[in-house]
């Protein structure tokens, strides 16, 4: 395979690692095949053996790297605070640079994921074509395939590609309200696959008074290429991003996506360094960065706790579980907003789940390449989410949302729902609307806040789609 | 990668066909990652395999007693000793494979489980049955009960419940010539023949390869409580330590800091230390709820009585918890003043802590280093951990002799070497200065009796060879 002239080596960040074997033990990988290539001190190892020359970087070192969900959860435990994640990006990087992107893959990634218009006719092309390789499967918005093709296995459900766009049904400017400036960095599962996430995010915003924009010049966040070792190809994503985002005068950037999260505050700050963007320019859009959950915590939602009034009101609460995605809750360190959230909405009563923070086994392309791996590590995650036995799992990260989801088909129990936090709340919200416009009939209580809401509903309120 | 002489292409072959060609390797990839242990050194093994019985391992010895070849046993990799590293090459043989827990016996209180089973994994599935294994290495989470064994592992709880050796009834053991040996008994008593039960565990690998144990189990204690405590002198936290034992209260932990290492964690902790703490110790009592609350209030009085100026018992699983923290945050804040650790867990008579944490601050002093202790105060087994720069030679050299002065100190003091990290190639050297000659070649005998061609785990203890082992790459 080609070697390109731009070849470097990792650097000796892996020698960091003592081998002390730590990490061994919240390996969500080596917990499923406990084996020494499955596991961060095996591939700091194996790193530092590339980076002193002493070993070659093959196929076999490359299927060894790529056993890895970037969960992060090694690094957290590391009680030598070895940058794991960071290490192994860079020998991802070091390989692509030494054997070219794997097919496929590769292509996608360079190809596609390089120009927003690339992609978005990649996932035009798939959804004309989708109805002719799936079937649809009845009482779900899921897809299951009808022959082989390379990447997807037959057993997996994955979202068909959404009829519209969210950036095409939501661009620039909008919903117009008196408070602060939020512009939204949609990502491209919530843009391509659930739209409806973003313009429950677009709702929320809007309720709470924000002016809300979408950045037309905005693109995927490059995490799927660099994570694939694409690094050039991510620098100029996250110059477009900077650029697209430029354009209006926010005061946030929010994101209803834990890994493009995650992304734009660990990596883009280099990203864009190396892109050749002055160190204001980086600052003033990266201080800016935000998950919705860290937004709503910060505008003071939840306003209100849930619990007296589902009494009160004499009706069954939803039953809601929380997931932290691993690139919200351990990279970002967003644990408490979404749970004080879910806990103070009405009509949800939230029930803890045992291992809320361990990954779902999604990882990325990881669960492209080693589905039958992921599909076991998702098989403790729904085993965890049915002994709660929630009505409804919420989590802030749409590649969570697709593999849970199609976690719990595959065990039959496609009943529990599955969302967003951003959906639940608005849902919920919404429905408040309905409830206390019924009690104000009749006991008056709906008072100048609820009431304010819902006003600002019926004037923005309409979502295209 | 050369290959090596040890193994050629024809017992390649038989490896393979023993093992089955899904379950060895000969990649480079492969051996680099069985190259090293927790001790950070590396050595490239030439082959590794992961047998699924006792009948494959047999049959690999056998082939490794004609073909003479090193045979490295390995559980997890955790030894800190370099007791699984294949310093002469040969072939590295995991028990990644013989990871199950076979028969919980609830009546009797006894399990059987097979070598690489990790040690907390063993102990979640007793605790549901309402029972309970005592040895808690802190690699308890990532370590396995065959290497526990092999190392005879000890951790915090040690001062109540003893060490791994104390649970280990009966055992299936490969020997070195490959005969499958049955020993011990399913029977608590039981007095026929050698106990070779004794013989293999701490054995590091040299005289068996261990396949099953039957491990004795303990009732789940009801409760569990800490409390901290802090002194002006590390003398009173030795008699504090002798008073509560005189007491009949036996703690189920008995952690110990001295100044140096409370000094690394006062930033981890919730609670505002004293300006003057010299020495810390984390209590734990367990048992039944009533007993545990009386003999808490009664070691909390001894405390006060000895001079403690500082008292704080947890009152909850969370408090209990962040006491915890300190001592678990250690470990990586001693890394921050100096990225190596040289980490020597010598082990004293109880009452001789005093004596032996004054004999390192002296050494500490006239080496210019800087010495930061901790361990287990119940049983006299202390971690020294020296720091050190790995760039800074002269440091490095320095730190050498200390190791040696602090064990010379460790001997006079009617102490040990090493309290449960095992010898390996690491302590090796050192190992003279405790053992005398007929000690030595009594375990050389035994080992020639078992093992008559050298092949099981060759240069480890007093087998050591530095014109091997400095064969190593960095
Ligand atoms: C962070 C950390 C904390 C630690 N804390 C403690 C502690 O508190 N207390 C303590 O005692 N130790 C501790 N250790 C040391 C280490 O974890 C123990 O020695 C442990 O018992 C090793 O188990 P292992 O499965 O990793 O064995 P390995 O490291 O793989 O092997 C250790 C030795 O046992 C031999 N061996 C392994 N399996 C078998 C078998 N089935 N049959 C025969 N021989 C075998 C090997 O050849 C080698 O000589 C710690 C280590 C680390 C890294
Ligand atoms: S990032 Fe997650 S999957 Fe990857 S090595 Fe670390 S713990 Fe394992
Ligand atoms: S926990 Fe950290 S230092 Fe220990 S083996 Fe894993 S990466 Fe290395």
């Amino acid at each position: 395979m080609p070697k390109s002239k731009d070849h470097r080596l990792p650097t000796n960040i892996s020698s960091k690692c003592v081998k002390c074997g730590t990490c061994h033990s919240v390996c969500p990988v080596f917990d499923a095949v406990p084996t020494e290539s499955h596991t961060a001190r095996g591939k700091m190892a194996l790193i530092e053996a590339v980076a002193q020359g002493r070993l070659e970087e093959s196929e076999r070192y490359r299927d060894y790297l790529e056993a890895c969900l970037l969960c992060g959860a090694c690094q957290e435990a590391c009680p030598n605070e070895v940058p794991t994640l960071a290490a192994m990006l860079e020998a991802r990087e070091s390989l692509a640079g030494r054997m070219g992107l794997k097919t496929g893959k590769g292509m996608i990634l360079n190809h596609l994921l390089a120009t927003a218009r690339g992609f978005r006719l990649a996932m035009r092309t798939g959804r004309a074509v989708q109805g002719l390789m799936f079937r649809r499967i009845p009482e779900s918005s899921g897809l299951r395939r009808r022959f082989p093709l390379p990447l997807i296995p037959e057993d997996r459900t994955i979202p068909g590609v959404a009829r519209d766009f969210f950036t095409d049904l939501y661009t620039g400017t909008v919903r117009t309200g008196s408070g602060p400036r939020v512009g939204i960095f949609a990502g491209c599962m919530t843009n391509y696959f659930y739209p409806e996430t973003g313009a429950d995010m677009v709702d929320l915003l809007g309720m709470l008074g924000a002016t809300v924009v979408v950045p037309e010049g905005q693109v995927c966040c490059g995490m799927p290429a660099l994570a694939g070792g694409a690094r050039d190809t991510v620098r100029d994503l996250a110059m477009q991003n900077l650029e697209a985002f430029e354009e209006y005068d926010l005061d946030a950037i929010v994101t209803g996506c834990a890994s493009c999260g995650g992304n734009l505050k660990d990596n883009f700050r280099a990203l864009l360094a190396e892109a050749g963007a002055s160190e204001p320019r980086i600052e003033a859009f990266l201080s800016k960065v935000m998950d919705i959950n860290e937004y709503l915590a910060r505008m003071g939602l939840p306003s209100r706790t849930g619990e007296g009034a589902d009494e009160e009101a004499g009706r069954e609460p939803l039953t809601v579980t929380y997931h932290h995605p691993c690139h919200l809750g351990r990279l970002q360190g967003v644990k408490e907003e979404p749970v004080r959230l879910i806990q103070a909405l009405p009509g949800v009563r939230y029930v803890p789940m045992e291992e809320a923070d361990r990954c779902c086994g999604m990882g990325g392309s990881f669960s492209i390449e080693n589905y039958d791996i992921s599909k076991r590590i998702n098989d403790r995650k729904v085993d965890r989410i049915l002994e709660t036995g929630a009505q409804a799992v919420v989590t802030s990260c749409p590649a969570c949302i697709l593999h849970i989801r199609d976690g719990l088909r595959r065990r039959g129990r496609a009943d529990v729902e599955v969302h967003h936090v951003a959906e639940l709340i608005t849902r919920r919200m919404e429905e408040e609307e309905v409830e206390s416009g019924k009690e104000k009939g009749e006991s008056g209580r709906g008072d100048a806040e609820t009431r304010g809401r819902g006003e600002e509903v019926s004037c923005e309120g309409e979502r295209g789609g | 990668m050369e290959p090596s002489a040890k193994l050629d292409r024809k017992n390649r072959t038989r490896i393979r066909q023993i093992v089955g060609p899904d379950h060895c390797s000969d990649s480079s990839e492969d051996l680099f990652l069985y190259a090293y242990d927790a001790l950070n050194r590396r050595y490239l093994p030439d082959m590794v395999v992961h047998p699924g019985s006792a009948r494959e391992i047999s049959e690999l010895l056998k082939l490794a007693n004609e073909a003479r070849f090193p045979v490295v046993p390995r559980g997890a990799g955790t030894g800190l000793t370099g007791g699984s590293l294949a310093v002469d090459g040969g072939l590295v043989v995991t028990t990644r494979r013989l990871d199950r827990i076979l028969d919980i016996d609830r009546d009797n209180m006894t399990v059987w489980c097979e070598a690489g089973v990790v040690n907390g994994d063993l102990q979640a599935e007793v605790e549901k049955e309402g029972l309970f294994f005592p040895p808690d290495p802190a690699s308890m989470k990532f370590s396995t009960i065959g290497g526990n064994a092999a190392e005879n592992a000890g951790g915090p709880r040690a001062v109540k419940y003893g060490v791994t050796r104390d649970y280990v009834m009966a055992l299936e053991v490969v020997l070195p010539t490959g005969e499958i040996l049955h020993t011990g008994s399913s029977a608590i008593k039981s007095v026929t023949g050698y106990d070779l039960t004794r013989l293999m565990v701490g054995s590091e690998g040299t005289l068996g390869f261990i396949t099953r144990l039957l491990l004795r189990l303990v009732p789940k204690p009801e409760t569990v409580r800490a409390m901290l405590t802090v002194f002006p002198e590390t003398r009173m936290a030795s008699n504090t330590v002798a008073r509560i034992m005189s007491s009949r209260i036996v703690p189920s932990t008995l952690e110990f800091m001295d100044r140096s290492a409370i000094d690394c964690v006062k930033n981890y902790l919730d609670i505002e230390l004293p300006d003057d703490a010299a020495a810390l110790l984390l209590i734990e009592v367990d048992g039944r709820a009533t007993s545990v609350t009386e003999q808490m209030a009664t070691i909390q009085s001894i405390c006060r009585e000895v001079g403690a100026n500082l008292v704080r018992a947890a009152d909850s699983e969370e408090e209990r918890e962040s006491l915890w923290t300190a001592r678990r945050s250690l470990s990586p804040a001693i890394m921050k003043i100096r990225p190596l650790k040289i980490n020597e867990d010598v082990a004293v008579p109880r009452m001789k802590i005093p004596e032996l944490i004054e004999g390192v601050e002296e050494i500490a002093r006239c080496r210019d280093l800087i010495i930061v202790n901790f361990g287990h105060a119940g049983d006299g087994n202390v971690h020294v951990n020296l720091l050190v720069d790995p760039e800074d030679r002269d440091e490095v050299a320095r730190a050498h002799s200390a190791v040696e002065d602090l064990f010379r100190l460790v001997v006079s003091l009617g102490g040990s070497l090493s309290g449960e990290h095992g010898i390996g190639i690491a302590k090796a050297p050192y190992l003279a200065i405790e053992l005398d000659e007929t000690m030595i070649s009594v375990m050389r005998r035994i080992k020639g009796a078992l093992d008559p061609n050298n092949i099981l785990n060759p240069h480890k203890t007093f087998d050591f060879d530095p014109s091997v082992t400095s064969r190593e790459f960095r």
